[in-house]
């Protein structure tokens, strides 16, 4: 976290009983300026930060004859570090300047820092001065120093982290506006502060590995292939075998039936396959259960995964009930995608591989048994959805505006009553004898849903039609039309025409969870206990009535 | 608020009495106040007002009425 000088000049001040970390600050530039800084960022962190520096200007000869060689070093290199011809403050040299002179230098310099048996490199790619008349060839060797650090396991900082004007007045490289977010860098690289790689990549399906989502789409209308929509899914999952081939370990996690989740995989639709899961969990269960589940039947750490989903609640849920977990959004737009597979590779950064980090999915599963998630219920997310500032719009749909909700009808599979379809026919005979249609329209922080609920009910409460997007899932939805339709029907109970299909176990779980009864009209939902049990959900809705109640 | 983070700065940097009149907070008056100071305070209130202050104009910033003038009146800052 970006820190200003009073801040961390507030932490520094404070008392604190934490341990302390030695470690080595190597950098030519005057360093006074970070220390209230990297001390701040250290007690963040949960230690004291004991650090020594070098006199100014001296790296070159420190390198080349140190002293504490046993202790942590953490090198902090501008590119004339490098190569001194570079550096803005000797102006720019007379003597010609050859590649193979370059070379010699990069190497004779990594050469020496191999000596540091304990120690983290950060770069800042500021610009040199031009070493040669040719644009081209000096560019070259800004490029070549940059590469050959980082072959080396050296970590690129922003170029806005050098500031010219503070290195020409003060002999200080570091720019005032970037104090923190340097020493954050440094700190971050002592000894039992840098995370560790992850072992295991969870990820979710729709949206995911492909756009659409399999069980209202079906597994033909799905996309992840080198065009158009899917593009990004079919690169998503290029990048999962990458990963595979190269020792981590891919788990699919899914709120889904399981025969509808893995349908894509079994059709041939793509790239990444079912075998290249060493383990696929599709239930109602929360994520953060399965996820759990998964990391206990691997013996993995949870702290060794990283949960992909595209979806803010799932990702909400899971950060709150796994904190050990970290949750990454799959990027809704293409342009985010070069900083969201950014992200993945800084987390999944092996500097080597072995013949048994190529065969490491099938050595999990010859051990893996069958996972038993629990039927948790996950994090509580009521906190969380207050803030999503949501408004529930209610369309008692006519003759102009009923064909967007019967689609819904007919279209969702999943939060489904009974799986009836409804003609446009049928739909209008049953409004002349008295049933009304409902559609409900959700606009949140994060934009409009559009509409993603539809009800159709008579006015004696039986309820033939009831159908909600999974797009909304988690939202407690399905129980603020319930109680916006008890309101405006006066009516003692509900009748559902429920009936089970195979593909709604979304609704059947919540008739569970429902104080239902079954009788020979239907399914019975008792208003007053219904409305008596579920009323803090209101509080959860902004409500905006359309046109007549 | 310019005003009352200069003033925090100072005390922080040149370890003043909290208690202090900023008007007399200049370098002439204060022991501790010297170069290795100087830069610190440059540094803090770079990163507090997001701004560079070059070197010809950090020599003038010698007391806490100084800085203020300078901050009121560059370009920076809004």
């Amino acid at each position: 976290m970006s820190l200003s000088f009073l801040e961390a000049s507030k932490i520094v001040a404070a008392d604190n009983e934490l341990g302390t970390e030695s470690f080595v600050l190597a950098t030519s530039g005057q360093t006074e300026k970070l220390e209230v800084f990297i001390k701040a960022a250290s007690i963040q962190r949960g230690f004291n930060s004991d650090y020594k520096i070098l006199p100014y200007n001296t790296l070159q000869q420190y390198v080349a004859s140190p002293s504490f060689i046993e202790t942590h070093h953490v090198f902090v290199l501008f590119p004339w570090d490098v190569i001194p011809e570079g550096d803005w403050r000797s102006g720019v040299t007379l003597r010609e300047i050859n590649e193979k002179e370059i070379s010699l230098g990069v190497n004779n310099f990594i050469g020496k820092l191999k000596q540091f048996s304990s120690r983290s490199v950060l770069y800042v790619p500021a610009s040199m001065l031009p070493l040669t008349c040719n644009l081209g060839i000096s560019h070259f060797f800004e490029l070549h120093v940059q590469g050959a650090l980082l072959k080396e396991g050296a970590e690129v900082l922003s170029a806005d982290f050098f500031s010219l004007s503070s290195y020409l007045s003060y002999g200080s490289p570091f720019s005032g506006k970037y104090l923190s977010q340097i020493s954050d860098a440094i700190v971050a690289c002592v000894p039992g502060q840098h995370p560790m790689p992850k072992k295991i990549l969870v990820t979710d399906f729709d949206n995911v590995m492909w756009r659409g989502v399999v069980g209202e789409d079906g597994a033909d209308d799905i996309q992840c292939s080198n065009e158009g929509a899917g593009y990004i899914h079919f690169i998503y999952q290029s990048y999962l075998l990458k990963l595979k081939s190269e020792g981590a370990l891919i788990a699919g996690v899914t709120r889904n039936d399981f025969d509808v989740a893995v349908l894509p995989f079994r059709q041939g639709n793509t790239l990444f396959k079912e075998r290249d899961f060493v383990s696929l969990l599709a239930s109602y269960n929360s994520k953060s259960a399965q996820i759990q589940a998964l990391s206990h039947n691997l013996n993995i750490t949870l702290d060794s995964i990283i949960f992909v989903d595209d979806n803010p609640l799932e990702i909400e849920e899971v950060t709150r009930a796994l904190p050990a977990v970290e949750c990454l959004m799959f990027p809704e737009k293409n342009e985010d995608a070069p900083a969201f597979f950014l992200h993945l590779q800084q987390r999944f950064n092996f500097s080597r591989m072995t013949d048994e980090d190529k065969q490491r999915t099938e050595l999990y599963k010859t051990r893996f048994k069958a996972t038993e998630v629990s039927s948790a219920s996950g994090a509580d997310l009521s906190g969380y959805l207050q803030s999503l500032d949501m408004t529930l719009k209610v369309i008692k749909c006519d003759a102009s505006n009923y064909k967007r909700a019967l689609q819904l009808i007919n279209k969702t599979n999943q939060f489904n009553l009974n799986g009836i379809k409804i003609s446009e026919e049928q739909f209008l005979k049953e409004v002349n004898s008295g049933m009304m249609l409902y559609s409900y329209a959700l606009t949140d922080k994060f934009g409009d849903h559009g509409q993603i609920c539809s009800i159709i009910v008579s006015d004696a409460g039986v309820i033939s039609h009831f159908a909600m997007s999974c797009r909304v899932f988690q939202r407690k939805i399905e129980y603020m039309v319930l109680l916006l339709l008890a309101e405006s029907l006066c009516v003692e109970k509900f009748i559902f025409l429920f009936n089970k299909t195979e593909k709604n176990m979304p609704f059947q779980l919540f008739i569970g969870e429902s104080e239902v009864a079954v009788g020979e009209e239907g399914v019975m939902l008792d208003i007053r206990l219904f409305v008596n049990a579920n009323q803090a959900v209101s509080g959860l809705f902004n409500v905006e009535v359309v046109g007549e109640k | 608020m310019e005003n009352e983070i200069v003033k925090n700065i100072l005390i922080i940097v040149l370890e003043l009495d909290p208690n202090i009149s900023m008007e007399e907070v200049d370098s002439d008056n204060i022991a501790l106040w010297d170069s290795m100071r100087m830069l610190s305070i440059v540094a803090a209130l770079e990163n507090e007002f997001g701004l560079f202050i070059d070197a010809s104009d950090a020599v003038n910033l010698t007391s806490y009425n100084n800085i203020i003038k300078f901050l009121e009146n560059h370009p920076e800052m809004e």
